[in-house]
């Protein structure tokens, strides 16, 4: 397996792994086991979706980027959609929510749900 | 493709828009017409005999440009639920539905009918002018989602069997070409209800073609079929309709499941569906007159301004019948009749099932 990456491409904001944490805890999953999978898969207006998802299991393919207790995985095949994509984490008035922004990302719906490339 | 709203390549006389039946040039007697990249038979019997079959029997039509893609595994349906216009998770197990796969700004990728052959396996029906565009799609898109495709057949060829009896002599030429790799594809309304499709593996044409026969459908060409066709209003892929247009333009609404949530190109169909009005609109025109104008033509009002084009055209009886598409302004004028620049008139109709 990847150790975890010193150049990760994906970027993981203090405030986002401060939430992917608290969730983890209100949902009664152990950090140290936790890997928070970040992966693109068809949906939405646009064509491609976010995936954000809590899993014990990590793959050979699969690079690990680690921020303040949070361990993100990207599958490859994913990373090559996120590459420069910051994951952050808004607790506004117009929601509350993990925000993608993706540099690679040429369109996205009004919803913000999917975007194109 | 060169199918365009406005300017070159549209006029009478102008090459044909790519796909575009060459046969049916005014004037001209050509034994073969140009559909979808293929020559297919104008005629093999008379006029009669083939629009009787296609009317009380069964017609069937080579059909060399069908394609058929196989898209299978447990992410199958909510992958193609996503990607497509048509609610196919709504899909029963051997059901069937038309569908279309969109871009992002609602524009047709493809006309597609839909077979949903199991649970985990899904048969998708397109022309072969198509098949690069929706391979490319969707590959382009499986990323994590467990999902495989295949295009049915090596060397693929099909007829397309049409008429009140279609249904019927279809489902017993197929089990008994099944050694030859035979597929069908029931098609929810090609030209009439129940017709099908049934694809094999070229070299098993003659096979297929023999139990057709023998199981009473007439083999038909290209002319009858598309008479039917352009009387019953149903736009094709590739002939009335391409990549520049909006899926609802050519009438192909019924593609569309507008409750469904979210797929490619949703956003803007949406937006059409409820708040707006498509400027530019497929309409069948009849034409009193034997003068037969080329597809492509420009249509214009009683002003001999331009208010749109000419996309198909059959000889009638009583003069012609022709598939176009009317700019929305002319279409809300009131005014009834349209005519090319060399004068042949037609009137318009909305399109809306007709036995006509």
């Amino acid at each position: 397996m990847n150790e975890p990456s010193t150049a990760p491409s994906i970027q993981i904001t203090e405030a986002a792994a401060k939430a992917a944490l608290e969730t983890m805890k209100s949902d009664g999953l152990p950090p140290e086991t936790t890997y928070l999978r970040v992966g693109v898969k068809a949906g939405g207006c646009s064509g491609y979706s976010y995936q954000l998802q809590f899993t014990p299991d990590r793959r050979d393919d699969d690079t690990v980027i680690e921020r303040d207790g949070v361990r993100l995985l990207v599958d490859a095949k994913s990373e090559s959609f996120l590459k420069g994509t910051e994951l952050d984490w808004s607790g506004g008035l117009n929601g509350k929510g993990f925000v993608f922004t993706n540099p690679n990302a040429t369109g996205t719906c009004g919803c913000g749900e999917s975007f194109s490339v | 493709m060169t199918f365009r709203d406005e300017g070159s390549g549209l006029d009478a006389g102008a090459t044909s828009p790519a796909g575009r039946a060459t046969g049916a040039k005014h004037g001209e007697e050509l034994a073969s017409a140009r559909v979808l990249g293929y020559d297919v038979p104008r005629a093999l019997c008379s006029p009669e005999v083939e629009r009787d079959a296609i009317l009380s029997s069964a017609g069937f039509l080579h059909a060399p440009w069908e394609r058929v893609l196989e898209v299978q595994g447990p992410d199958a349906a909510s992958f193609l639920h996503v990607l497509l216009t048509q609610h196919v998770k709504g899909v029963a197990v051997g059901g069937t539905v038309r569908a279309a796969l969109a871009n992002r700004k609602g524009h047709l990728e493809a006309d597609l009918t839909l077979h949903r052959a199991d649970e985990l396996r899904f048969l998708l029906r397109l022309p072969s002018i198509a098949k690069e565009r929706v391979g490319s799609v969707l590959e382009s898109h499986r990323i994590l989602e467990d999902v495989s495709f295949r295009w049915l057949h090596e060397d693929p060829d099909a007829f397309l069997v049409v008429g009140p009896e279609a249904s019927r002599i279809a489902s017993l030429v197929v089990p008994n070409a099944e050694s030859a790799g035979a597929a069908l594809v029931m098609s929810v309304d090609e030209i009439g209800h129940g017709d099908a499709l049934v694809t094999f593996e070229r070299s098993r044409r003659e096979e297929v073609e023999a139990q057709l026969r023998e199981h009473g459908a007439t083999p038909i060409g290209w002319d009858a079929f598309d008479r039917r066709r352009i009387e019953r209003g149903r736009a094709w892929f590739g002939i009335d309709a391409d990549e520049e247009r909006l899926v609802p333009e050519p009438g192909f609404d019924d593609r569309i499941h507008y409750d469904k949530g979210c797929y490619l190109g949703q956003e803007p169909l949406a937006r059409l569906h409820f708040r707006g009005t498509p400027n530019w609109e497929l309409v069948r025109l009849r034409g009193t007159t034997h003068r037969e104008p080329t597809p492509g033509a420009s249509l214009q009002d009683g002003e001999n301004e331009r208010v749109g084009w000419l996309t198909s055209v059959s000889h009638t009886e009583d003069g012609s019948v022709a598939l176009g598409y009317l700019h929305r302004r002319f279409r809300e004028s009131g005014a009834d009749f349209v005519s090319t620049p060399d004068g042949v008139r037609f009137i318009w109709e909305r399109l809306v099932d007709s036995d006509a």
